[in-house]
């Protein structure tokens, strides 16, 4: 690796990212020139990492990079003079972090500099996504939980602060009723509940182990087992999980992502699709690692609450899945549908991680349903870059996101149809695009060990992907153009394929859609000494298909999987073809004319009323129970009551005041009495 | 005699600045803040010092009464890991709001008068939280309530001498409270007021007579810290206090209560005395004072205001760090004074700038100011932020401290204590979220076309408030190091 790289990687952007408001004093190119550089080099320094890995840096022996001193000395009772020093760590699943974000925030900066040209916030822009990959890299690169959260956090404030990009909420960026300030603090807050959870988990975990670092819990299980002890265990870990379902759009913290969408299509991009969303999936992988590990050295003591845990996990992303594909269906906006179809996604990574831990007890299903779920997260981040960034091609070109302003598109954008296609192909699972590989593998895991129920929901969640992944790509593209692209045209305004830095970006994503599947088993190489190190036997390895090219095609074409696959893709693309392709079935006037799919189609496109139910109870209901708070309590209630008690006294004990010479030598006389009793009782 | 020299020069300087600052006029602040920084100065020089433990401090001390075994008086100061931080915030706070006070009060009377009482506040506190002697320190704290009482009642604002006088009588309820809970230490100790005779003394008071001390001691010092229901001072205090002073109220001098609590009432009457249901009933107390104050936060319109119930919603966080009757617990509560005064510190010089440049303090008026204040808008979005919680802020680290603190008490409900205290930073976060949107995002009112970033005088101040935060959250260590030390000693352990 180069020298430094784990440091560099994310030190780099985030000191770079507090000097462009000097380099926009010299010139607004060399800014722009500085900031898609600096995404470069920390990706090549990021690059730099893979080969250390391929060559067998693990985990455990990886941890070469902890500064010489103490960040954090904490005293405490338990365990006397813990401290904690700033560490990253070079394994497998970091270096793969590591080079997904820079190298995806690489690519979507180059497409930046076209796409927000001429905007007056740029350097703002700038600011905040360097930070942001700075942030990011800590996150996965740390090798301790509290080093994790700061990057968690600083992730967070980027999403915020990018969110709500446009604060000065004119109408044009508004979500349905939200302007972009509110969207932001709508995320930032609804992650934040699910932080609690995770610092309420940090902090425990802590104080039962004493220390922060990942290897130091996977090798030493004494605080598994001495939490499972104190019943602890199986919330603690839910408590943690709760910092991934807020971080990663799960249910029920899932409302916050599609009003995410109001920041730049950029930032839908990178933050809201392809990084750092996956910080949840990245957390949930990182701990199926330790806890497996922990479980191997506890002897499998504390295993039910594993296994429990696990069992949350993989429901609540098979779960998530489910509704936010349902919603997906009859969204109203393309970054809404992309938006749907991330939580969904997210949600299948969930459940194959999920499945992992469920796994644990038998080597090589763990193995492979942990690499199902990481390789999803590989392929989905470059598809899921490609369409972002081709719906912001389309709104660059006609000035609006909402589908009913498109229609016929694929005529004015031949290039972006193409490489939007790609990306639709790829989520929806279309073989040989990259999405086919990973969710083939993440649904054949499923049924090839026995959970069918999970199998079951994801299968449908596939139908339904494939649905209205299509059902975009029509109403866009296909059919004939809507009065808002006529009036375009009109005006002279005639939507055309973006520019080359935008364009770049588009092809490499969409060559990558389309090729990056083969990948897989390298990817899966990656993980192979540090499998061996968490205890899997090298020859369980090898039956595993994955890991090497030619099996693993040969194994997942062969399989019973691919001729369900095709079923299920073909179950999903006929309805929107007809619908929303050729339009030779109306779907509206089906829909209006029965009253159940029209009563469904208004639950879809409610988003369940889960949205309006936390409006009502925790952002209405907070605020009017405060409100109440203030006016009856404060401000009429504890001052007014003193202010009350104290006028009653004063009343009272006016009285004895009468001013009258006879009344006051009787007090005076008693007070005397009082004092010589005082004296003769304390004798 | 460094410690004793700072103090005095506090008091000596700040008299001469009566008949300098008739000549200096406007300039008497940058005055004012030389003659602070002058100790400040100082007290960084004594570093090494703060690493003594609390059982062996740095000590100087002169007698004033000297009877013995009937009455013993000292005028002493000491320096030990405890104080440290405090006194350097104390300072590090009220030298940078005099900077600040240049411009703002730009417009005001009788700026000499204003500077002498400013630079007394400020000798007060600083006396205060040195003072090695429980009747000295009652002597400075009286003598810093007195300043701030003129200070509020001459330059605030709104029904300001009503103001002034509600926090004058709050104040002073809970200083006789506090006069009480001395006598009977007094008695305890054989009439020596010194912190270590008043530690020696601790086992020969019985637990009925602790239980009644540390309830004085609590309520007393309650009504400064603003513990609710003591709270009904603070809101309008610290919301009609000029601006410098408002920093310096919230930023500072509530916590110096605390500190009083931690440093000389906590080992005396917890030390061989921890008990489980103590540290519930003050938890919930805190829990409360979070909650409560953050709840009211969420729905003013005032800036100021938000501000001053935030500050009842942190000071909250600080007394369930206490509270937790732990090491940890207490080392983070007393990080969490540095913190926050350096946070809160900083909005309200925030909320000042409003005032001054754009003269609206109603946020349902202001809005869309990131505009035209985009350096300003920075320093606020770091600052709430930082009250927040957010990691990389000194904030965090003394909430975290808190919160593991929390889930280390001696409590048999610490797990749900644990959990709604992380809780309630959600509830931060909503507050001060909902502030930077309603001040500085949304569409701009045509009326704020013009208004703009304060000079550096006003902005340099809150850079440096802003960067110490960030310093002391990404290298805590420099003050955790300090209090390590003396963290043992609070619980006798």
């Amino acid at each position: 690796m180069l020298p430094y790289a784990p440091w560099i990687v994310w030190i780099f952007p985030l000191l770079m990212s507090f000097t462009h408001f000097i380099w926009e004093r010299i010139s607004k190119r060399l800014r722009d020139f500085i900031a898609v550089g600096t995404g470069f080099v920390s990706a090549i320094f990021a690059a730099s990492m893979i080969p250390d890995v391929l060559n067998g840096y693990t985990y455990v022996n990886g941890v070469k990079y902890t500064i010489p001193f103490d960040w954090v000395a904490i005293e405490w009772i338990p365990t006397p003079g813990v401290s904690l020093k700033v560490g990253v760590m070079v394994d497998p699943l970091s270096v793969l972090m590591a080079n997904i974000v820079a190298w995806i925030s690489s690519l979507i900066f180059l497409y930046s500099v076209e796409y927000l040209h001429g905007d007056r916030g740029i350097t703002r822009y700038w600011m905040l996504v360097n930070f942001f990959i700075g942030a990011m890299e800590l996150l996965v690169l740390s090798d301790n939980l509290l080093m994790m959260f700061f990057g968690w956090e600083g992730v967070g404030l980027a999403s915020y602060a990018l969110i709500g990009y446009w604060y000065e909420d004119h109408k044009e960026y508004w979500i349905d009723n939200y302007p972009p300030s509110h969207c932001g603090m709508k995320a930032f807050i609804t992650t934040r509940v699910g932080d609690v959870g995770l610092l309420v988990s940090i902090v425990i975990i802590f104080l039962y182990a004493g220390t922060f670092n990942y290897v130091d819990l996977a090798n030493n299980a004494s605080w598994l087992t001495s939490l499972a002890k104190d019943g602890l265990l199986f919330l603690t870990l839910i408590l943690l999980f709760l910092g991934p379902i807020g971080k990663s759009a799960q249910f029920p913290l899932h409302v916050w992502l599609p009003e995410a969408m109001a920041g730049p299509t950029t930032v839908s991009a990178l933050i809201h699709a392809a990084t750092m969303v996956k910080a949840g999936v990245y957390l949930i992988a990182r701990m199926d690692l330790v806890l497996y590990a922990a479980n191997m050295v506890s002897n499998g003591a504390a295993y039910e609450y594993l296994y429990n845990f696990f069992l949350v996990v993989a429901w609540i992303g098979a779960f998530t899945a489910f509704l936010a594909a349902s919603m997906g269906m009859v969204a109203n906006q393309i970054k809404k549908v992309l938006a749907y179809s991330t939580v969904s996604q997210l949600g299948y990574m969930f459940a194959a991680l999920g499945a992992a831990g469920l796994l644990m007890e038998h080597g090589e299903a763990f193995v492979d349903a942990f690499m199902a779920g990481v390789s999803h997260l590989f392929s989905h981040a470059i598809f899921k870059a490609l369409l972002f960034l081709s719906a912001g091609a389309i709104g660059h070109a006609i000035e609006s996101y909402m589908l009913k302003d498109m229609g016929g598109l694929k005529k004015y954008m031949p290039k972006t149809f193409l490489v939007m296609m790609a990306g639709a192909l790829s989520l929806s699972g279309v073989p040989p695009f990259n999405g086919f590989w990973s969710k083939d593998s993440i649904l054949h895991g499923l049924m090839g060990e026995g959970l069918y129920s999970l199998y079951l929901i994801l299968a449908i969640t596939a139908v339904m992907t494939v649905f209205y992944t299509f059902r975009m790509m029509g109403l866009a593209f296909f059919g004939g153009e809507s009065s808002h692209v006529k009036h375009l045209i009109e005006e002279g305004h005639k939507p055309h394929d973006p520019g080359l830095y935008m364009m770049i970006p588009l092809w490499v994503l969409a060559i990558g859609s389309a090729i990056s599947g083969f990948l897989i088993p390298s990817v899966a190489n990656l993980f192979a000494p540090a499998m061996e190190e968490i205890g899997i036997h090298a020859e369980i390895l090898n039956e595993v298909y994955f890991f090497s090219i030619d099996r693993f095609v040969i194994s997942t074409v062969a399989s019973v999987s691919m001729p369900i696959a095709i079923v299920l893709i073909l179950a999903g693309l006929i309805p929107a073809y007809y619908g929303f392709i050729t339009y030779k079935f109306d779907v509206k006037s089906f829909i209006e004319g029965n009253p159940i799919l029209k009563g469904l189609w208004k639950f879809l496109f409610n988003r369940w009323y889960i949205n309006a139910f936390y409006y009502k109870v925790f952002v209405n209901g907070v605020l009017g129970v405060s409100r109440s708070i203030f006016n009856y309590v404060e401000t009429n209630g504890g001052g007014a009551a003193i202010k009350a008690s104290y006028t009653l006294i004063s009343n009272a004990v006016r009285k004895i005041q009468t001013g009258v010479l006879r009344m006051n030598l009787v007090y005076i006389a008693l007070g005397i009495l009082l004092v010589i009793y005082l004296i003769l009782a304390s004798l | 005699m460094n410690l004793i020299i700072m103090v005095l020069w506090l008091y000596i300087a700040g008299i001469a600045i009566y008949p300098v600052g008739k000549y200096l006029k406007g300039r008497t602040g940058y005055l004012s803040a030389l003659i602070i920084a002058i100790p400040l100065f100082i007290l960084l020089s004594m570093y090494k010092v703060a690493f003594n433990g609390p059982l062996s401090p740095y000590v100087e001390s002169i007698d004033w009464v000297n009877i013995p075994s009937f009455l013993k008086i000292s005028f002493s100061m000491y320096l030990d890991g405890i104080n440290y931080p405090i006194a350097f915030i104390i300072l590090l706070v009220t030298c940078l709001a005099a900077v600040y006070s240049v411009v703002y009060m730009e417009h005001e009377e009788h700026l000499n008068a204003y500077f002498t009482l400013y630079v007394l506040y400020a000798a007060g506190m600083l006396g205060a939280v040195m003072s090695y002697d429980l009747i000295t320190f009652l002597f400075f704290w009286e003598a810093m309530l007195i300043p701030s009482y003129v200070l509020i009642g001459v330059w605030g604002y709104g029904d300001k001498r009503r103001v002034a006088y509600k926090y004058f009588l709050y104040t002073q309820l809970g200083t006789i409270l506090i006069i009480i809970s001395v006598a009977i230490l007094g008695v305890f100790s054989g009439g020596d007021f010194s912190f270590t005779a008043l530690y020696g003394a601790a086992s020969y008071i019985p637990p009925d007579m602790k239980l009644l001390i540390g309830a004085l001691a609590i309520i007393g010092f309650g009504v400064k810290m603003a513990i609710v229901p003591l709270h009904g001072w603070l809101p309008e205090a610290h919301a009609e206090a000029p601006t410098p002073i408002s920093v310096i109220l919230s930023g500072v001098m509530i916590e110096i209560g605390l500190y009083a609590v931690i440093k000389i009432y906590l080992p005396i009457l917890f030390s061989e005395w921890v008990v489980a249901d103590q540290s519930t009933v003050l938890m919930l107390l805190g829990l409360l004072s979070m909650y409560y104050g953050g709840i009211n936060a969420l729905v003013q319109k005032d800036v100021k205001r938000l501000l001053a119930y935030s500050s009842i919603s942190q000071m909250g966080y600080m007394f369930l760090g206490f509270a937790t009757l732990s090491p940890i617990g207490v080392e983070g509560s007393v990080f969490h004074i540095v913190g926050h005064g350096l946070m809160k510190g900083l909005l309200f010089m925030v909320a000042g700038v409003l005032i001054h440049q754009v003269g609206v303090r109603d946020m349902t008026k202001l809005g869309g100011l990131a505009v035209k204040m985009p350096v300003t808008a920075t320093l606020a979005v770091v600052g709430a932020m930082g009250i927040a919680g957010l990691p990389g802020i000194a904030t965090f680290v003394s909430e975290f401290l808190v919160f593991s603190g929390s889930f280390a008490s001696p409590s048999g409900y610490k797990l749900v204590i644990l959990v709604l205290a992380v809780l309630g930073s959600a509830l931060s976060a909503a507050y001060m979220t909902l502030f930077i949107r309603r001040v500085f995002f949304g569409p701009l009112p045509d009326e704020f076309k013009d208004a703009r970033d304060p000079g550096l005088t006003m902005i340099i101040p809150m850079l440096i408030l802003a960067v110490v935060g960030v310093i002391l959250g990404l290298y805590p260590k420099l003050i955790l190091d300090v209090l390590a030390p003396s963290s043992d000693f609070f619980l006798g352990i």
